[in-house]
């Protein structure tokens, strides 16, 4: 059985002008021990399935329908109390953008770090508070940072003791939300090299989103490729990367500038990303596809299986 | 930025704007009441305001009356303040002796009788010596015809406008006297004191038992005629613009305060000063505020440091306290007024601006400016400036509400400017005249009332430009 | 920048306003009286002469000139007009900045001294007094107001809130409190109009207290309805900025009990921009409680400033402003210090720019 399993999820914003489809209809399946990278331009709906796997959308989001199971147990419609004890940091737990705002100002960072043990292993804040030491040293980090405040860290520190807390309650699966973001290239490699020893080290599965593929590509498995609120393509990642079968895919990679390849020039992808309040009909990608056809303003393109383990939805495989 | 380019923002502004409901109520209200103050010399008189402190002005208005609207909640009906004009003339004799009869005509409908008769009249004589001599009576709906007033007019000045207060006259509470013996009980009778009787409770009342006593007279309700006749001794002697005031118990859209003015014009003239003080006060203020935090932003270095120093200082100088030392010491006026707190008021604006003065420098275009050699004051200009302005009107008009707060406090202190009404002073003078604890509630309600709704009209405008014109700030 | 270094340039810094907000009050003060004092001594020296016809008759004009200049200068010398301005207002400035406040015109205090320092010392506990009450009675209802319209923003409660806040912004205290003692002490003869205890007061302090409570009411009503809304309005938008930061949002998924979240997390890093506005809201409404004062005939220190006013007492006009001055500095400083050892950006380190 798969860690994580999710089947036709669908999580909406309900404004006041109508709902936001932000993941519209998305299954994939996650292996104990497998990272998964979810790609796509900002607006996609990436974030927004990050959310939903831990229910926590900011309102006004929902998810109103599908089902998400971790370990066989099923998350959507479980209740806030059972969620915040049994799902929300022991079982799944986030990597937020730590150079950012994940850390609260006004706390030290060894409090920000034990407060999940305490209240949810009953541990003493003593004990918690030298978990919290283990783990920064664990993340390359000297432990007497747990007496500081996030303002005495630079980025790095920070986001690797952003790193340190999510990992304090042994998840079985780690979201990542844009983990490097805003941090300078360096810094940035030196994260994923952490989180790529980390993840061998633990047996950790990740899910980690980015619209940075060069990023997801090092330390990902799988990748999915997102667009206007559902999966276009899923795989394993040489085949998406080195082998991209949808359009959109093809277009998002050729706006990467290579380093090992020889590349007539760079691409881009003409047009907006659709409004996800009214998207278009039959295939969402289909006013700003180069070689979009006969059905696909009208119907919609399921995911087929094009080669072992790499599925498309697009019609130039399934018509 | 060009003149093209001016017209589109303004024209995308507008439209936005255009959909903000609070920022259009914020506007029309605005409108409203500048609308109020430009044409203040149409709606009150300008002596109203140039003569506001003096009493003499206002002498032929009623005290401490309520506005004539209460007559429309209340059951019982009190006479309004009413001049009577275009009498019906009458013209007798020729030559040495003329006699000018004037019918004027009052219709009474109310449970009150009215306070006070004048005439008003000019007079022009040949002979300063030899007066014309006035006769006033009322004849009453029941046809009983009453001689208040039998004199020669010698107190009078040729020439000048004049108000003979006819009810004061002892002529007049002689003949109300009289009047009241032929129906009064004498037991009632004993009960009038003469010093306090209005002469025209017996003459506006039913003649019967209780006539002379305010609690228990039947007013006598129908149409009064005013007789004025004037004798004149010389034949050149002129008579004009004769009219008969019956002063009532209620006055105006506003009513009046103690010493018997019409706070509907005080409420109208007081616009125009809380208006101009309120914006004046504001666009000084931020604007040293924005100079002071561009040149911090720009030139930075020690420059920023000693201007942010100032800024500190400026911030947390008391203003009130200081404002009332400065003008209980010096004579309060309008104008030092705006400045002082144009100069205390700027910390606010320089800090904002001085932020986003530094956001600004940073930016590419600027850089690319100076790369081409652009001067200092031309990146200002053309590159701050333009971009720091859009904040800038909501800047203005959020720091509206407070500098008019400010100088109505001041006002209510009693350290207005003496030469204006403002609606601080008007509510000072309803604080020293006890308003309150008498509750004379239309001398307190509209000036605070004025100033709540003119706050409102600048705090809604700023918050619905904050939220237009703000996103733009952010994409810096 | 420690926190120590940090109060310290604080405290500074509202002694150099001290400093030059009474030097700016004694120049001012300096020329006036001093315009005034030669005018006196003018009088003074004519008086002498008209009183003397002897000494008019037996000098010539030129002896009278002289006679006059004399007589003029024992005079500014005795009165310290001899010295230039700018040391006079140095001498007063400092005399101000001691607390050293003189005697004033016409007022006296209850027990009959005209000593303007304990004239101030009557008031200024009573200012404190109802400030205070009201401010604290202000704040909790604020913030628990703040937080609820946060939680639920977009509800009724919320958008009625923003609404009372629009109103009641640019309502003059003062001016509601004439209207509610309109309302509720003359329509409704609920409350007492003004004033701080009954006359004659009634027996044992027990009862004094409930009296003065009593009369408390009604200003204290009025502070807290004209600023609470604006109050609750700055917490909310406080609150609702904290809701959207990403560490509430990793607060939630690290699975802390949401009471926690909303505690420890919430209020506790909005805290430090609270009490700014705080001090802000405290400022900006102590110039508004002291003319309500006047209103509600409190005999507090805005009381003093109306009588004195009137009076033209020029030395209770001069102590009052020193006294509010000074409190208001001493609110500010006291602010800061509460804000640094709220914010560790400050009380820890280095903080990028105070």
């Amino acid at each position: 059985m798969a860690l994580l399993e999710v089947e036709g999820l669908k999580s909406y914003y309900l404004t006041s002008r109508g709902e936001v489809k932000a993941v519209d209809n998305v299954s994939f399946d996650l292996e104990r021990g497998e990272s998964l990278a979810l790609a796509g331009e900002s607006g996609c709906g990436k974030s927004t399935l990050g959310f939903s796997l831990i229910n926590l959308l900011p309102p006004p989001g929902r998810i109103v329908g599908g089902s998400i199971r971790i370990d066989g147990i099923e998350v959507v419609g479980m209740p806030e109390d059972r969620l915040r004890s049994e799902v929300r940091w022991r079982k799944i737990s986030m990597i937020f953008q730590g150079a950012m705002n994940a850390l609260n100002p006004v706390h030290t960072i060894g409090r920000q770090l034990a407060e999940p043990l305490v209240f949810h292993q009953g541990v003493s804040w003593a004990d918690a508070i030298s978990r919290a030491r283990e783990y920064l040293e664990l993340v390359g980090l000297d432990p007497d940072i747990v007496n500081r405040y996030p303002h005495e860290l630079s980025g790095g520190m920070k986001q690797r003791a952003v790193i340190a807390m999510a990992l304090l309650e042994h998840p079985d699966l780690v979201i990542a939300d844009e983990p490097t973001t805003a941090l300078d290239v360096i810094v940035q490699a030196q994260i994923l090299n952490l989180m790529k020893s980390l993840k061998r080290k633990l047996n950790l599965s990740i899910i980690m989103i980015s619209h940075d593929l060069a990023v997801l590509s090092e330390i990902a498995d799988r990748i999915a490729i997102m667009y206007a609120g559902k999966i276009v393509e899923i795989g394993p990642s040489e085949k998406v990367y080195g082998n991209p079968k949808h359009p959109y895919t093809q277009k998002l990679l050729g706006a990467i500038p290579r380093l090992r390849q020889k590349q007539e020039r760079l691409e881009f992808i003409p047009g907006a990303p659709p409004n996800l309040l009214n998207p278009p009909a039959g295939c969402r990608f289909h006013p700003r596809c180069p070689s979009r056809f006969e059905p696909c303003d009208r119907r919609e393109p399921e995911l087929v299986e094009v080669e072992p383990g790499h599925w498309v939805a697009c019609h130039l495989y399934s018509w | 930025m060009r003149w093209e380019d001016l017209k589109a923002s303004i024209g995308e502004f507008w439209y936005e704007f255009r959909r903000e409901p609070s920022g259009i109520a914020g506007l029309a209200l605005l409108l409203l009441f500048v609308g109020i103050a430009v044409g203040a010399p149409l709606l009150a008189p300008p002596e109203a305001s140039t003569r506001w402190r003096d009493i003499t002005y206002w002498e032929g208005l009623p005290r401490s009356a309520p506005p004539e609207w209460i007559n429309l909640f209340s059951s019982r009906k009190l006479p309004p303040h009413l001049t009577l004009t275009n009498p019906e003339v009458e013209v007798q004799g020729g030559g040495a002796i003329r006699r000018v009869i004037m019918n004027f005509s009052y219709d009474f409908q109310y449970d009150d009788p009215p306070t006070d008769l004048m005439v008003y009249l000019t007079i022009n004589l040949t002979d300063a010596e030899n007066p014309p001599t006035m006769v006033v009576s009322i004849v009453r709906p029941d046809g009983q015809k009453i001689q208040l007033y039998n004199s020669k007019l010698r107190s009078i000045t040729p020439g000048k406008r004049s108000r003979i207060l006819v009810t004061a006259e002892d002529s007049a509470v002689a003949a109300a006297m009289a009047f009241g013996r032929k129906y009064e009980t004498p037991e009632n009778m004993d009960k009038v004191l003469t010093q306090l009787l209005n002469p025209l409770q017996p003459i506006f009342s039913e003649a019967q038992p209780g006539m002379m006593l305010k609690d228990q007279a039947v007013p006598l309700k129908g149409r009064y005629i005013i007789n004025v006749q004037l004798f004149l001794f010389n034949p050149g002697d002129e008579v004009q613009d004769v009219r008969v005031t019956m002063a009532g118990e209620v006055y105006g859209l506003l009513g009046t305060d103690n010493n018997r003015r019409d706070l509907y014009a005080g409420l109208i003239w007081g616009t125009q000063v809380s208006l101009v003080v309120g914006v004046v006060t504001s666009i000084l203020s931020t604007g040293i505020g924005v100079i002071l935090g561009v040149l911090a932003a720009y030139v930075g270095g020690w420059w920023d440091e000693g201007i942010g120093r100032v800024t500190e200082i400026v911030a947390s100088i008391p203003v009130l306290p200081l404002l009332i030392i400065i003008f209980s010491l010096w004579k309060p006026s309008i104008w030092p007024v705006i400045i002082l707190m144009g100069i205390l008021g700027w910390s606010g604006t320089q800090k904002v601006v001085r932020s986003m003065g530094f956001q600004l420098k940073e930016a590419t275009y600027v850089d690319a400016a100076r790369a081409l050699g652009a001067r200092a004051w031309w990146i200002i200009s053309r590159h701050m400036v333009p971009q720091i302005l859009p904040y800038l009107f909501a800047s203005i008009a959020l720091s509206v509400p407070g500098y008019i707060l400010l100088e109505a406090g001041l006002s209510f202190l009693g350290l207005g400017d003496a030469t204006k009404v403002t609606w601080g002073q008007i509510l000072h003078d309803a604080e020293a005249g006890a308003a309150t604890i008498k509750g004379m509630w239309w001398w307190v309600i509209p000036p605070g009332v004025a100033i709540m709704l003119v706050g409102l009209s600048f705090a809604l405008l700023g918050t619905a430009l904050n939220r237009i014109l703000s996103p733009k700030m952010r994409t810096l | 920048m420690g926190f120590g270094r940090f109060i310290v340039v604080r405290v500074l810094n509202a002694l150099l306003v001290l400093v030059i907000a009474l030097l700016l009050v004694s120049a001012i003060f300096s020329a006036e009286a001093e315009r005034e004092l030669r005018g006196r001594i003018e009088e003074q020296i004519t008086n002498q002469l008209r009183n003397n016809p002897q000494l008019l008759r037996s000098m010539t004009q030129e002896q009278i000139a002289q006679w006059k200049a004399e007589q003029r200068e024992i005079l500014y010398r005795r009165y310290g007009l001899d010295k230039p301005l700018w040391q006079r207002v140095l001498i007063y400035a400092w005399d101000q900045l001691r607390l050293k406040l003189g005697k004033s015109t016409s007022i006296q205090s209850l027990s009959g001294s005209s000593d303007v320092a304990t004239i101030i010392l009557e008031a200024l506990p009573r200012t404190i007094l109802l400030f205070t009450t009201a401010q604290i009675i202000t704040t909790v209802i604020g913030l628990i107001l703040g937080l609820k319209a946060a939680q639920s923003a977009g509800s009724l409660l919320d958008k009625s809130l923003s609404v009372f806040a629009l109103l009641t912004a640019s309502l003059p205290m003062w001016w509601t409190g004439m209207l509610f003692i309109i309302i509720f002490s003359y329509y409704l003869g609920w409350l007492p109009s003004g004033g701080m205890i009954s006359t004659p007061p009634p027996e044992g302090s027990l009862a004094q207290m409930m009296d003065i409570g009593y009369h408390m009411i009604l200003p204290v009503f009025t502070a807290v309805f004209v600023s609470f809304g604006a109050w609750a309005y700055t917490a909310r938008s406080v609150v609702i900025n904290q809701f959207q930061e990403d560490y509430v949002m990793a607060a939630r998924a690290k699975g802390v009990p949401e009471r926690r979240v909303i505690f420890s997390h919430v209020l506790r890093a909005a805290a430090p921009p609270i009490v700014t506005m705080m001090a802000f809201g405290i400022i900006g409404s102590l110039g508004g409680a002291m003319i309500s004062e006047i209103v509600f005939n409190w005999p507090g220190m805005g009381r003093l400033y109306w009588i004195a006013i009137e009076q033209r007492d020029v030395p209770v006009l001069l102590g009052n402003t020193t006294i509010s001055v000074d409190l208001y500095l001493l609110v500010v400083v006291l602010m800061d210090i509460i804000y640094g050892f709220l914010d560790p950006r400050v009380k820890v380190g280095a903080a990028a720019k105070l």
